[in-house]
């Protein structure tokens, strides 16, 4: 009996503590990113390629994503006030004393999935893509392998392929 | 730790029910039907730990004998968050039935001591509100907006393993563990509840709590 009462008294403080610890909860970020890659075109095993100096932004914003860089692949944030977000890549090639640049554009068409993380971390979108469009100086063409962009995913979404 | 918990009342309970076996034989039960109402004090405890966070909660628990109880718990919980990501409300109640098995037998006279196995069917509804939700966004800008007003009532199971012992005459104090797993949740709108009465966080569909009950006694008989 003595024994039960001393249990009683300080296991209750072993609780505090385990409950404590079990409600911590760790937030991700930039989780609604379509997750790209760029591939070789025009051969017969796909082959992971990459591009030298090229400056990716989104249309309208400024802020470069990726500044004269070797890319192999690219996180694209989703703008989630929208339903599609349109992204220019750059490339540019010194020929001589000439620079000679190329731009593509690229519009990720996507539906919106509001999705409650928990109390700490709040809401987030789930994407699902539906269209990429796209121009053709240096892609040769775009394929959505896997629609969804899910909270905690770490999937690739999209594959470019590069005129070699 | 959760495994451990349960490996340790696994252990508990099979050394008692073996203890239990060989004293059975040579104690006579006394019949002591009554009835102890009490609260729940690891809500003010839950309160220090999770400020968002506050809630009432009274027990009854009526003695049928010395291994039989039958236990309804009712509370209110209110929840107050307010962060970066997410502004949250919610008021609701719950209720718990259930009935709890007392493992622990001694052959002292008048201890009433109680090693507990038991398990509760819970029910709460609530009304919540979310004024306000961000989701971050460095490059493009913040979508920010509000989920309004909706009711969800919930349902869910719980085990619980726990000590209750006789502090004063017929003034009992115990804790217990409870291991509770969601079976439902219906919702008005697309407002997640961030904590169900009674139950806990939502974030997890079984969750791991405690309470810390003080309970009086009402004898049923003179003793």
């Amino acid at each position: 009996m003595r024994l039960i009462r001393i249990v009683q008294w300080s296991i209750i403080f072993a609780f505090a503590a385990i409950y404590s610890c079990s409600n911590s909860s760790i937030c991700l970020s930039n989780q609604h990113a379509v997750q790209t890659s760029f591939m070789a075109a025009h051969v017969d095993s796909e082959n992971d390629t990459t591009l030298n100096g090229i400056t990716v932004h989104g249309l309208n914003n400024d802020s470069l994503l990726h500044d004269s860089a070797s890319v192999q692949e690219m996180y694209l944030p989703m703008d989630l006030n929208r339903d599609t977000t349109e992204f220019i890549i750059q490339e540019e090639l010194k020929v001589g004393e000439a620079i000679i640049t190329t731009k593509d554009t690229l519009v990720f068409v996507y539906d919106k999935d509001l999705q409650y993380v928990s109390g700490d971390c709040g809401m987030t979108f789930n994407l699902i893509l539906d269209t990429v469009i796209y121009t053709t100086n240096i892609v040769d063409s775009v394929r959505i392998s896997y629609p969804n962009v899910n909270y905690g995913e770490n999937l690739e979404n999209v594959k470019i392929y590069i005129e070699p | 730790m959760l495994k451990f918990i349960l490996s340790l009342s696994l252990f508990f309970t099979f050394t008692t029910l073996v203890a239990q076996e060989e004293t059975e034989e040579k104690v006579k039960e006394p019949k002591d039907p009554g009835l102890a109402i009490g609260i729940n004090i690891g809500t003010f405890i839950i309160k220090a730990i999770e400020p968002e966070r506050f809630g009432l909660e009274a027990t009854a628990r009526y003695k049928f004998n010395r291994k039989w109880f039958a236990v309804g718990e009712v509370g209110y919980e209110k929840v107050d968050l307010q962060n970066d990501p997410f502004s949250y409300t919610s008021d609701g109640s719950f209720m718990r039935l259930g009935a709890d098995y007392n493992i622990f037998k001694v052959e002292e006279i008048g201890n009433n001591d109680n090693l507990i196995l038991g398990l509760r069917y819970g029910v709460a509804v609530q009304e919540q509100e979310n004024t306000r939700f961000t989701v971050k966004d460095g490059y493009w800008g913040n979508y920010t907006g509000a989920l309004g007003k909706g009711i969800t009532s919930s349902h869910w199971a719980e085990f619980v393993f726990g000590l209750r012992s006789e502090v004063l005459k017929n003034f009992y104090m115990g804790w217990t563990v409870r291991v509770r797993r969601l079976l439902n949740l219906s919702n008005e709108n697309q407002i997640e509840p961030y904590a169900i009465p009674g139950y806990g966080s939502r974030d997890n569909t079984t969750n791991l709590s405690f309470t810390y009950n003080l309970e009086y006694h009402i004898p049923f008989k003179k003793k």
